[in-house]
């Protein structure tokens, strides 16, 4: 980084930080401060949703997805629109009916007590821990690539997120996330433009799109039917449609996002943004990714992306080993170049032998990359370099993007794009901080521990709980940048109990006759059921997109089973 | 504010599969289109 992107960086977290702490106006009560007195328009929110789901390992990691994998990570997204409409159609209304300020206190007001508690304190466990994640992933990446201090790193995304968040609770959140989509959308268009520039001269961006597809890298969409791939059309628009009803109908991150909207309309309309965008969006950001794949068949790139293993084997007996492989790698490299621009070259008529020779040098190229992959493996012991995602080693997918724009991008750009990666985690982690501090005030303290304190008291806990979580995610995030394997359990936790918790709204919505006890052993049931599907054996391998859908299916039979054995409550007015 | 104020746009989610079904038949012939 140069003087120019550090001043970048510097100005856009500035900026941040001053167009958050000013949003004080109407925060004087719970009300301002938590739900903005439900008056923001649905664009704002619309943007902020979008922010929030977008965070700086999505964009990383999606980037690096369609380098190594191509575009097929779209489908993921297929579900996405439905699920947009079910939700305005059904939750929505729902919430906005019953005044809540989250989707757990609904719970309590169709079930009772003790489901509203288990959902709260699942969302707050998940959450915390999940917190700390989304800013310990790009900063563990960031400070390898850019060679930062981590700890430092961590505190650079976090507190001055923690800060804004804490005294302009959710209108900071909102109208900096305004702002931090713009950066998003504005940097990624900045390195697509500087991509497709930087094509060799006799490479037209048609031809760069003909190599990527011999490369097998614009494979968007995949018609076949199987419960052990992850992407697909089937898994992504079923599978997908349960995780995205889930998160964003059941989670207190998106849920409050869209309780701020003035009306139940522009609340809907809010959603409705992303239904229109996110799949376009998304193949923009995978586009990027193939872009810059095309980019590494003119230029060479480093034989391993993830740089941090390069001393260990340097100070290893195989050092040896380890650089006659970058030799090898740098001639087949060179006959891959050759053989990429000859494909570029071809007529229509001489493209498909253009192709088969390209993808033998491709192979190769894969092949030189897997033996240096199992050196590092065998040198450091890390096993992750034992996976792989499409023919790139697994941990060196998420350092491709970042690799590439600190080290081909011009200067002022670089700043601009990593301004972007911090956008992104920063908006992920204020929506997080924020809903975290009001399910703790809400559901916890307000409901549990003192319930008849003033509007003010109520306001000053939010604001202290909303640092505290800042803290706690900080502190989780230094643990975390730590444990790979940590990062997977946080993950996982996650899909245990996301597709059980829309299971119980689902119980709430469609069957009149579910008790509060059956919802709150349904959960209990969807979740271990969940549990069992993805730790037994015989079922290990199905894809965690099905795991919600099987999540709802336990809560719904096993609930529904339940309610018929138990006595209803007395309707409540909600 | 009331719910039955505020109907369901049905317009705007017919709008929202028509735009999904292009954008996934725009995905399929990108692929197509460029398959060697």
């Amino acid at each position: 980084m140069r003087i120019l992107d550090w001043l970048v960086v510097g100005v856009y977290l500035t900026w941040m930080i001053w167009d958050g702490v000013r949003r004080t106006a109407d925060s004087d009560k719970v009300e301002g401060y938590l739900l903005a007195n439900r008056s923001l328009p649905w664009w704002a929110v619309g943007l902020s949703v979008m922010a929030t789901q977008l965070s700086a390992i999505t964009l990383v990691g999606a980037t690096g997805q369609g380098y190594a994998d191509g575009m097929r990570f779209v489908q993921f997204y297929f579900g996405l629109p439905i699920a947009m409409i079910i939700l305005s159609l059904t939750l929505v209304p729902f919430f906005y009916r019953a005044r809540v300020y989250t989707a757990y206190e609904y719970l309590e007001r169709r079930f009772d007590l003790k489901t509203r508690t288990l959902a709260s304190v699942l969302f707050l466990c998940s959450r915390g821990l999940s917190c700390g994640v989304i800013i310990a992933a790009p900063a563990v990446i960031l400070s390898i690539v850019l060679g930062w201090n981590l700890t430092l790193t961590i505190l650079a995304i976090g507190l001055p997120t923690a800060i804004y968040t804490m005294v302009g609770g959710v209108q900071a959140v909102t109208w900096t996330d305004v702002k931090q989509m713009v950066v998003i959308v504005v940097g990624l268009l900045a390195v697509i433009i500087a991509l497709i520039v930087g094509l060799p001269a006799d490479v037209s961006f048609a031809n760069a799109l003909h190599v990527a597809g011999a490369a097998g890298r614009l494979n968007p969409v995949d018609f076949r039917f199987d419960w052990s791939q992850t992407y697909t059309f089937w898994s992504g628009l079923l599978g997908g449609l349960f995780l995205m009803l889930s998160y964003f109908g059941c989670d207190q991150s998106q849920v409050q996002r869209y309780l701020t909207a003035k009306s139940v309309q522009e609340g809907r309309d809010s959603l409705m943004m992303s239904a229109f965008v996110k799949i376009p969006l998304q193949a923009m950001v995978l586009l990027t990714g193939v872009l810059v794949f095309v980019f590494y068949l003119f230029q060479q790139p480093p034989m391993l992306f993830n740089r941090v293993h390069a001393e260990r084997i340097a100070g290893s007996d195989r050092a040896g080993e380890y650089q006659r492989l970058e030799n090898e790698f740098e001639t087949a490299f060179a006959a891959r170049r050759s053989a990429a621009a000859a494909l570029a070259d071809a007529a229509a008529a001489t493209r498909a032998d253009a192709a088969a020779a390209f993808r033998t040098r491709d192979a190769e190229v894969s092949a030189i990359r897997e033996r240096a992959a199992q050196l590092v493996r065998e040198v450091t012991g890390d096993d992750r370099y034992r996976d792989r995602t499409g023919d790139t080693p697994a941990p060196d997918v998420n350092y491709v993007f970042p690799t590439f724009v600190t080290t081909r991008l011009p200067s002022g750009l670089v700043g601009l794009i990593i301004a972007a990666i911090f956008a992104a985690a920063m908006s992920s982690i204020a929506a997080e901080l924020n809903s975290l501090a009001t399910s703790s005030v809400i559901d916890v303290y307000r409901r549990l521990l003192k319930p008849d304190a003033t509007d003010e008291h109520y306001l000053n806990v939010s604001k202290l709980l909303t640092g505290f979580w800042g803290i706690v995610s900080c502190v989780v995030a230094m643990y975390a940048a730590g444990l790979g394997s940590l990062i997977e359990v946080v993950n996982r936790f996650g899909s245990f109990f996301y597709g059980s918790l829309l299971g119980v709204f689902v119980l709430a919505l469609g069957f009149r006759r579910a008790t509060g006890t059956g919802a709150f052993v349904g959960l209990l049931a969807g979740m271990a059921l969940v549990a069992a599907v993805a730790l037994h054996p015989s079922t290990r391998g199905i894809s965690f997109l099905w795991h919600n859908p099987i999540g709802v299916i336990g809560v719904v039979v096993v609930g529904s089973l339940v309610s018929l054995m138990t006595k209803p409550a007395p309707v409540r007015a909600a | 504010m009331s719910v039955d104020s505020d109907p369901p746009a049905t317009r705007m989610y017919a709008l929202v599969v028509v735009c999904e079904v292009l954008a996934i038949a725009a995905l399929w012939l990108l692929g197509r289109a460029f398959s060697v």
